[in-house]
């Protein structure tokens, strides 16, 4: 089973709110959509992830809703919030720099 | 974080606060759906429904920790645990009614007596006046060859200011305030009013409550007047209806006798805001007129021309700067003063400008000293409650230590249970803060209402702003931090295994714990001692104000003052009309002699003139400014005033032909003066000659004993008496006071329908009026140094008791080996006392270093003085031996049997 510790420290932050951004989901379908958009690579523990999306909720970059799902059950639905969007962008944009920084030193070539 | 990210963080801290089991509801609902529904995909995939639950679980890691993982990330924890610990702290103090009840009262005592001390030092000397930029304000006065400010400017200077000053921004005068008789529809109103000058609302940036304020049109425009909130509240119960009223000054019904005075209508043009009170700290006039009004009908001299300037300096002129500037104004003006030139040397020579931000004030000057020691006082009352409340929660940390004990051993933090203990110590202080905040706030206007005379009402607002909040604040903070922590460490220090052992609450004892208590009583005691002595020495003063010889008879003299004889009689008519009234007054039984004089004693009048003196040349610097006043004939017999050398006046030395107003050939002088200018030979005969003005030489004709004229404290002083020719009427009399002033009416109206009497009293109750502020001060000490004993005694009391209840094991032990009830009795009082020894010994130290602060108000006592020390010490022994007697008495009665058993 996999550890939190392989993702890179912050980024689970950052697929959520990713995540969420693409439309309000709840937890369990959060945990489906993880595995589905990065397959075998990133692995996220059920562990991991309510602590995480609780966290970002307190933070204020995602509210969460109690509605009721298409087979009539009660579910908790978290939504990005503006200022998560903000947040995100920033994020994102943090990430592309450290990324490509960090492709760049691997690339180099020896001599 | 920012702010719109509090739009959805806040409403969850909150939930969290106040619904917690909702959200953990909520959060186990939550994960419990992705169970199930984990579960259901594993059976979907071909999984026993079994299995897929455990799976389910196993990939969530354990549902428990995940809840508490989730919970920590509302990040309220401490918030939470300090709502636990009021609940449980509520609920424990709810328990023992009792203590609760004595700590709460104790604390409101000490937090009330301070907050109701310090609204008053507040008001009278921290406030800065309620107007625009208060700290702009310069107080623009004169001084001249001694460096004494003047008492006021002339109204002329005032004038000159405004129109020739360039350093003042604004400059607005007023005068002192002065009593006047309204009348408004046909009813009489007494009313104090103040002139003020046309620009003093707009230069001191008040704005008008109702209508409008003085402005400069008003100077010379239809006689205008504005009045205070509280007099418009008074007179026209808040109507809008007083504006645009018209007032008239003076008794029309004398006016329409007479037909000679002039009808003076004011109209009213505007209400000020209610905190507004002039610029005097402790008045409040309920009217302010123009200046220049001279529609009113005053005869003082004093309030129209005489005024206090106050101003604002342009910007980037300092003090020094601005008093060299007006300084050659200032002494231009003075060159057409009608002053004599002594005068203008001694007050008018040099601009002296000083920070007005709080305002002027008479009672400030008066009872800034008083104050002082009392928050100092009320200071030490509250460390005495606070030791108290330490000294309860110490015996209740003990008496609950199996409780602290065992939380401490099932895992609890030490910092943890000692946030529960000081949580506790914080109800018990906030309780006590809030009734202390009401009954200070009662107790303030009680104090103020005693702070006024006849002769200087006291008029302060008390109500609560945020400093006094903030005060009471700071006086809780302090309270738990000091009645809190000491007992709160204490009751959680100590070795777990061994507090475990120990069985039963009675057996316990702990030697640190005693000793803290031991500590807070010394401490306690000292400061109770050194209360005491201050109370002492006040009383003592206050005794010796009251009985030393102050020069003159206090008890037999009856003191009449009058008004209304009119200036428009006669010198004849006036002596003619003095002359009867003495003879009439002989007339009655039980008058031993009459008289009458300029004014009396102790009535905080004085005059004071530059004389020659005949033989006597003054060294530079020396100056003889000497006071004096005029009497009739037996005015030394009357008063009890011994005469030492000549003889007293004559109706002959009274009523001496002479061109001039102030006709007079004879003077006495008193020993003092006579010991100053002729040392050892003989005055009478010898000649004084006042330096200005015309009048003629006198002669001394006798020498009278020292007496006190202006102040009870003040030393031997020079003092001369001339004959005069009217004035307050003394009557020596040997019956009753009462029935004299009874029957003194009819007959001043019989002598003169115009006369009418202001007041009669003994010049026992004149001075002690002089003797207010000393005596308030000794009550208040008196209370409050009581309260403080009282305090002590009982933490004295609770103490012993504690221990005799800690002890009783020991004490039955002792007795089983044939200690007698005496010796226990001897070994718990000994021990109360050993403490109230020590404690007595500190305070003596204590009382004998800090007794400066006290040394000017004291008269005629040390502040060393050995017996008030010694009442003091045994009034708190006496008291100690009370508080240690009940306690000492159950320690006898301790049946060794039952305590033993109890072991």
């Amino acid at each position: 089973m996999s550890k939190p510790s392989d993702l890179v420290q912050g980024t689970l932050d950052l697929l959520l709110l990713k995540i969420l951004a693409l439309q309000p989901l709840n937890g369990f379908a959060i945990s489906l959509r993880l595995k589905q958009v990065s397959g075998d690579v990133l692995q996220v523990s059920d562990g991991s992830l309510y602590p995480a999306l609780h966290k970002l909720e307190q933070e204020g970059w995602i509210s969460a809703e109690w509605k009721t799902t298409q087979n009539n059950r009660r579910a908790k639905f978290y939504s990005l919030t503006r200022p998560g969007r903000k947040h995100l962008e920033k994020e994102a944009d943090n990430w592309g720099r450290l990324a490509t920084a960090i492709s760049h030193v691997v690339q180099l070539k020896e001599t | 974080m920012r702010p719109e990210r509090w739009i959805y963080a806040l409403p969850l801290r909150l939930r969290s606060l106040f619904h917690r089991t909702k959200a953990d509801q909520e959060l186990a609902d939550e994960l419990g759906d992705h169970l199930e529904l984990k579960t259901q995909q594993y059976i979907s995939q071909g999984m026993a429904s079994e299995e897929a639950r455990r799976s389910a679980v196993l990939e969530m890691g354990g549902l428990e920790k995940r809840k508490e993982e989730c919970r920590d990330a509302r990040q309220i924890t401490w918030l939470q645990d300090l709502v636990q610990d009021v609940r449980y702290g509520l609920r424990i103090l709810g328990k023992s009614p009792g203590f609760t009840t004595v700590t709460v009262l104790t604390l409101a005592l000490g937090i009330g007596a301070n907050t109701a001390i310090f609204s008053i030092v507040d008001a009278l000397l921290l406030r800065k006046l309620p107007v625009r930029n208060p700290d702009e304000l310069v107080w623009v006065n004169s001084t001249g060859t001694f460096g004494q400010p003047a008492e006021g400017s002339e109204v002329e200077t005032y004038y000159a200011y405004r129109d020739k000053a360039a350093a003042f921004a604004s400059v607005l005068a007023f005068s002192g305030i002065a009593p006047y008789e309204l009348t408004y529809k046909e009813r009489k109103i007494p009313a104090n009013g103040e002139l003020v000058s046309a620009n003093y609302f707009a230069a001191l940036g008040v704005r008008p409550f109702a209508g409008r304020l003085l402005a400069d049109s008003d100077q010379h425009g239809p006689p205008a007047l504005v009045v205070s909130f509280a007099f418009w509240k008074r007179e026209w119960d808040s109507s809008e209806d007083a504006i645009g009223q018209a007032i008239t000054f003076g008794d029309q019904s004398d006016a329409t006798r007479t037909g000679s005075v002039p009808q003076h209508t004011f109209t009213v043009i505007g209400v000020a805001p209610p905190d507004f009170f002039g610029a005097k700290v402790g008045e409040s006039p309920d009217f302010y007129a123009p200046l220049n009004s001279t529609e009113l009908p005053t005869q003082d001299y004093w309030q129209t021309q005489w005024v206090t300037i106050l101003a604002r300096l342009k910007p980037g002129l300092s003090i020094a700067q601005a008093q060299a500037v007006l300084d050659p104004l200032l002494q231009e003006i003075e060159k057409t003063s009608m002053l004599p030139q002594i005068e203008r040397d001694e007050e008018f020579a040099h601009v002296l400008i000083t920070p007005a931000a709080r305002g002027l004030s008479d009672a400030r000057a008066k009872f800034s000293l008083p104050a002082r020691i009392l928050m100092v006082v009320v200071g030490l009352l509250l460390l005495i409650a606070c030791g108290n409340v330490a000294n309860l929660l110490l015996a209740r940390g003990m008496a609950r230590k199996r409780e602290i004990t065992v939380r401490l051993a099932l895992g609890a933090g030490r910092w943890r249970v000692i946030r529960q203990l000081l949580t506790e110590s914080t109800l018990l202080a906030i309780a006590g803060a809030v009734t202390g905040l009401a009954a200070g706030q009662w107790t303030s206007r009680l104090l103020l209402a005693s702070l006024s005379t006849r002769q200087l009402p006291v008029v302060l607002s008390t109500a609560f702003n945020l400093r006094t909040l903030l005060f009471t604040a700071s006086a809780l903070a302090f309270t738990v931090i000091v009645c809190g922590l000491a007992p709160s460490l204490a009751a959680t220090r100590g070795e777990l295994a061994e507090e475990l052992k120990v069985q039963g609450p009675a057996s316990y004892r702990s030697s640190a714990q005693s000793r803290l208590g031991s500590v807070l009583i010394v401490g306690q005691v000292a400061l109770s001692l050194m209360l005491l002595a201050a109370a002492g020495l006040l009383l003592h003063t206050l005794y010796n104000l009251e009985t030393f010889d102050a020069g003159f008879d206090r008890d037999k003299v009856l003191i009449v003052t009058m008004t209304g004889y009119s200036s428009s009689r006669t010198r004849d008519q006036v002596a003619q009309f003095y002359r009867c009234l003495l003879d009439r007054m002989k007339q009655l039984p039980g008058v031993h002699s009459a008289s009458y004089s300029g004014f009396t004693p102790i009535s905080g009048k004085e005059v004071g003139i530059n004389v020659a003196v005949e033989g006597y040349t003054l060294r530079p610097g020396e100056v003889a400014n000497e006071r004096f006043v005029g009497i009739s004939p037996a005015y030394f017999e009357t008063m009890g005033i011994p005469l030492l050398a000549g003889r007293e006046f004559t109706e002959e030395d009274v009523h001496a032909e002479s061109p001039s107003n102030l006709a007079t050939t004879a003077a006495i002088i008193n020993r003092t003066m006579a010991q100053r200018f002729f040392g050892n030979g003989s005055p009478l005969g010898k000649s004084i000659q006042f330096v200005e003005g015309h009048r003629p030489q006198l002669q001394i004709v006798g020498v009278v004993a020292d007496s006190k004229y202006n102040d009870l404290r003040e030393g031997p002083t020079d003092f001369f008496y001339i004959p005069g020719t009217h004035g307050d009427l003394e009557i020596r009399t040997s019956g009753s006071a009462k029935t004299l002033a009874g029957s003194l009416p009819a007959i001043f109206h019989s002598l003169d329908s115009s006369v009418t009497i202001t007041g009669i009293r003994t010049l026992r109750e004149q001075v002690d009026e002089s003797l207010h502020s000393d005596r308030l001060i000794a009550a208040l000490c008196t209370t409050f140094s009581l309260l403080a004993l009282v305090l002590t005694c009982v933490g004295l009391y609770g103490t012993l008791a504690f221990h005799v209840a800690q002890r009783s094991s020991e004490i039955g032990i002792r007795m089983a080996l044939g200690a007698r009830p005496r010796d226990i009795f001897q070994l718990v009082v000994g021990q109360g006392l050993r403490l109230t020894a020590i404690g007595s010994m500190l305070g003596i130290v204590a009382a004998l270093g800090a007794g400066s602060l006290l040394a000017s108000m004291l008269f005629a006592v040390k502040q060393t003085d050995p017996l008030t020390f010694l009442g003091v010490s045994i009034v708190l022994l006496s008291a100690a031996v009370l508080a240690c007697y009940i306690p000492a008495r159950r320690a006898m009665r301790v049946d060794p049997m039952t305590a033993l058993r109890y072991e």
